[in-house]
């Protein structure tokens, strides 16, 4: 009998080192299959092929247009429409060392020019296109705008 | 090549506190050279935090110096107190018997393990030196606070923000330092936490259960899809699996040998998970029942109180400098805890989604259905050691239930995602069990009739269910 459960247990552990041998190389031969056949890939083409381009083009953008210690206004919030684009740590990740402060929920040009009245420190806004353009005002004569894109770009503010 | 450099003399640091605090008395050579790597860095990033909070500024130059200075005084402690004895032979255990002689010289099958745990190993590695971090929760979380923390050397950024401050900081503080001595990939902390944990994997269960179940379940251990994939990828969740496991491990030791020393061993490694990932309070605790349980019936009643000291000595300066410097809480105070303890349909939600975790092979692989198929064929017996094992390891999916159920985030939106990760932890617990279960010695004992004290410590022997 204990030699039965011995020889069942052996048996399902053969099975499932199979099992496990199989998933784990399947996942194995893809991402050195991959490794092999990219060798010279940049690390801005990997990070492009896993994040998707269009935040990278962006905040490299922003990066270029705005000196390291500007403190970065985006949009309110990290849920749709600016999934992306109002997330806070990811913006933070892709701007460092520039800081970075999320917009009033009103989205209204008075609210936000009162909220950067009042906000001093914010030197620039992103400009997104990521489902609503944000933020959807005029600029004020001393703001400058560069534009990666239609909708898409930073400016800085006249003080 | 620095950041190399200054990790082989972390792993140097964490085997020489080994040599020191434990000797070879209570870890073997391999032992403490397997588990050097994860206590080196999980106390040197304790170290860097000290300093950091008291304003000390983290150098290329000052972290080698300190790296050369405490692993020196270190070695010069253990040459003194222990003799130098202590750097060189394999220890044998005087409350324990001897190792058996396959583990000293590997059989074709352990050749064969140890070859395949490399090659995983190594694949683990290029796969995590190619690709740069990219996975959301590393980028926002955990590389971003180490480039913070390497560029500013200061930890006052995290009170702008309080994601920032919600987590421990040991894998942050590990890119740091990866970073600060000029290395481009953190990446390469997370292999070698595989490696280590296989190796303390290996090596515990050839003590307990002889060399051909060690080669066997480390292999199912290394090839768990899950844990693989976590080896390239930089979250906390692979370094807090090594810590509970191997620290769930020193206390079966425990429990089976009643070295108290292996209980402290397991009291640190628990702190030490505390450390990497928030919220291992109620994991601990699967941990912490049975060993005051198992005190209890021995009329041992300082041992659970010397590891919950063990584990609270690490994670309490961590949980007053979030309260009281940060004034930020933990993240699971953070998300919020659930005010009504009872909700239904939301329990079964959370088991519904736990019992597809276990059944997903592609995933979590086999440990779940052995473990299953190990605790149905193995009644549960006071004498029996391993039965403790088995009420750890279902403790611990209470406990994880209980972290999923408990918190104000929907099960849909949790479960999937960091409940799925956070499982992994069990893994090498759920493993460790089906090894050292009375079925698999007395299988390891029919496949291999010399294999000495893999057969001796069978619960129905006498001394078996110490």
């Amino acid at each position: 009998m204990r030699l039965t459960a011995s020889r069942s247990i052996a048996t399902l552990g053969a099975g499932g080192l199979l099992v496990n041998v199989f998933f784990t190389s399947t996942s194995m031969y893809k991402e050195l299959s991959f490794i092999g056949t990219h060798p010279q890939l940049s690390r801005d083409e990997k990070m492009r092929l896993k994040v998707g381009g269009w935040v990278l083009d962006l905040t490299a953008f922003v990066n270029d247009q705005s000196p390291p210690e500007s403190v970065i206004m985006i949009p309110p919030q990290r849920t749709a429409p600016w999934d992306v684009t109002g997330h806070f740590e990811m913006i933070s990740y892709y701007v460092y060392p520039r800081r970075v402060v999320h917009g009033p929920a009103n989205h209204s040009e008075t609210a936000i020019r009162e909220y950067l009245r009042s906000h001093p420190e914010i030197t620039h806004m992103i400009i997104t296109s990521e489902g609503t353009l944000w933020p959807d005002i005029p600029p004020l004569p001393g703001d400058e705008v560069h534009l990666l894109k239609p909708g898409w770009g930073i400016a800085k503010v006249g003080r | 090549m620095l950041a190399l450099v200054g990790l082989c003399l972390v792993a140097v640091f964490g085997f020489l506190l080994l040599s020191c605090a434990w000797g070879r008395s209570a870890l073997s050579r391999g032992e403490r050279l397997a588990l050097g790597y994860g206590v080196g860095l999980g106390v040197f990033t304790y170290l860097m935090f000290g300093a950091l909070a008291v304003g000390v500024r983290l150098s290329r130059l000052s972290i080698l110096i300190a790296l050369v200075t405490l692993s020196a005084a270190l070695g010069l402690a253990t040459w003194r107190w222990r003799g130098p004895s202590a750097f060189g032979a394999v220890g044998a255990p005087a409350a324990e018997p001897p190792a058996t002689s396959h583990v000293r010289h590997p059989g074709s099958a352990s050749l064969a393990a140890v070859i395949a745990l490399v090659a995983l190993s190594l694949s683990a590695l290029a796969v995590a030196l190619y690709w740069p971090i990219w996975t959301w929760d590393a980028l926002t979380m955990f590389d971003y606070r180490g480039r913070a923390i390497a560029v500013q050397q200061s930890l006052a950024f995290l009170r702008h923000e309080a994601y920032w401050g919600s987590f421990p900081l040991l894998t942050s503080l590990g890119h740091a330092l990866v970073r600060v001595l000029d290395g481009t990939t953190p990446n390469v902390l997370y292999p070698l936490y595989y490696a280590s944990l296989l190796a303390v994997f290996y090596l515990n269960v050839a003590k307990l259960s002889g060399g051909l179940a060690a080669a066997g379940f480390t292999v199912i251990v290394a090839t768990t899809p899950l844990l693989w994939q976590h080896a390239a990828e930089p979250l906390t969740n692979l370094p807090f699996t090594f810590y509970y496991g191997v620290g769930t491990m020193y206390v079966y030791r425990w429990v089976v040998a009643r070295e108290r020393s292996h209980l402290l061993l397991g009291g640190l490694l628990m702190g030490l998970s505390a450390w990497t990932r928030y919220g291992s309070e109620p994991l601990v605790l699967a941990v912490a029942i049975p060993v005051t349980v198992c005190a209890l019936r021995r009329r041992e009643p300082s041992a659970p109180v010397l590891f919950l000291l063990m584990f609270a000595l690490v994670e309490a300066p961590w949980l007053l400098y979030q309260r009281y410097v940060l004034e930020v809480g933990p993240a699971y105070a953070l998300y919020g805890v659930r005010a009504a303890l009872w909700d239904g349909p939301r329990l079964l939600r959370t088991l519904t989604y736990l019992s597809w975790f276990l059944g997903s092979v592609h995933t979590h692989g086999a440990v779940w259905l052995m473990f299953f198929v190990s605790l149905c064929l193995n009644a549960p017996r006071w004498r029996d050691p391993s039965t403790w094992l088995a009420g750890m390891t279902l403790l611990g999916l209470m406990a994880w239930t209980a972290s999923i159920y408990l918190t104000v985030l929907s099960v849909e939106y949790l479960a999937p995602t960091s409940g799925e990760r956070l499982l992994l932890f069990l893994v090498p617990v759920a493993a460790l069990y089906c090894a050292v279960s009375p079925t698999a010695r007395r299988g390891a004992v029919a496949l291999r009739p010399s294999s000495g004290w893999a057969g001796a410590v069978d619960a129905t022997s006498p001394g078996g269910g110490r």
